[in-house]
């Protein structure tokens, strides 16, 4: 199981900044480790964001992605407390969903 | 959809459980989420086919949606690129009865395969959005990249909009 995201979300009037940092070791599949061993690829395909169980962002990614990967999203409408639920699915069939309220 | 039905329907009727089906490989728990990952796309050697795995093959450029990225990314580990999407929408509409509006709701007789390609530039209700992305989601973003290196401007890649406005 994946370590668990780090999510914010701070309402700024009435819009939401909602920042996550997902660990992933996000590997594109091209990089040697130190025995010349191609490094298999695993990185994260989908993403999803919901707010107050609205899907507000749904994405895919690639190998472009960086390693431990930052999100910033900005939501306008949110209240404070509402529910925001970040899901993230990997290529290797990993998925992980955290949660937090908006702050 | 209806074939799973069924031999779920059959599963549940022969043993009463619903491993009969997690077995069969019909419900698998990857499937109850997202589509499928565009392989097409994020694959694609150039630009044009990357465009053009996500439905936007003809795209023309506009001010609806604006990439910032920097000219020169002084750490590679960190390159931030922020997305800011101007496409208003209103919804549900016939073409896009989804809870996530499509920014081809104006187009109400456009098929649902474009909409759902255009998801992610899509916004939701309260119009306008801005999704401001840490790193772009895509990987078509090195082919974007370089476009938006050489000119940091405005990129457009509205799937439903080839050529007007």
């Amino acid at each position: 199981m994946a370590d668990p995201m780090k999510i914010r979300a701070k309402l700024q009037g009435d819009v939401a900044d909602i920042r996550v940092l997902i660990s992933h070791p996000m590997e594109n599949g091209n990089r040697k480790d130190s025995d010349g061993k191609v490094v298999p690829a695993h990185f994260i395909t989908q993403m999803s964001v919901e707010v107050d169980g609205k899907a507000v962002i749904q994405g895919q990614t690639g190998t472009a992605i960086s390693r431990n990967p930052v999100f910033g999203f900005k939501v306008k409408g949110a209240k404070a407390g509402d529910k925001v639920v970040i899901k993230w699915q990997d290529n290797k069939g990993e998925s992980r969903t955290d949660e937090a309220a908006i702050a | 959809m209806m074939m799973m039905r069924r031999t779920l329907l059959k599963g549940i009727g022969a043993s009463g459980v619903l491993t009969a089906a997690l077995a069969a490989g019909v419900l698998k728990p990857t499937q109850a989420y997202a589509a499928d990952w565009n392989k097409a796309a994020f694959e694609a050697k150039d630009f044009a086919g990357a465009l053009n795995g996500i439905g936007a093959a003809n795209a023309a450029d506009s001010k609806d949606i604006v990439l910032t990225a920097p000219e020169i990314a002084e750490n590679g580990a960190v390159v931030p690129v922020t997305v800011l999407s101007n496409i208003r929408t209103r919804f549900p509409s016939p073409s896009c009865p989804s809870r996530i509006p499509c920014p081809c709701w104006r187009r109400s007789i456009s098929p649902m395969a474009p909409c759902r390609k255009s998801r992610r530039a899509s916004v939701w209700p309260r119009p306008p959005m801005s999704a401001p992305w840490s790193r772009l989601p895509t990987a078509s973003s090195s082919a974007r990249r370089k476009t938006s290196r050489s000119r940091p401007a405005v990129v457009a890649a509205d799937p439903c909009k080839p050529s007007s406005r």
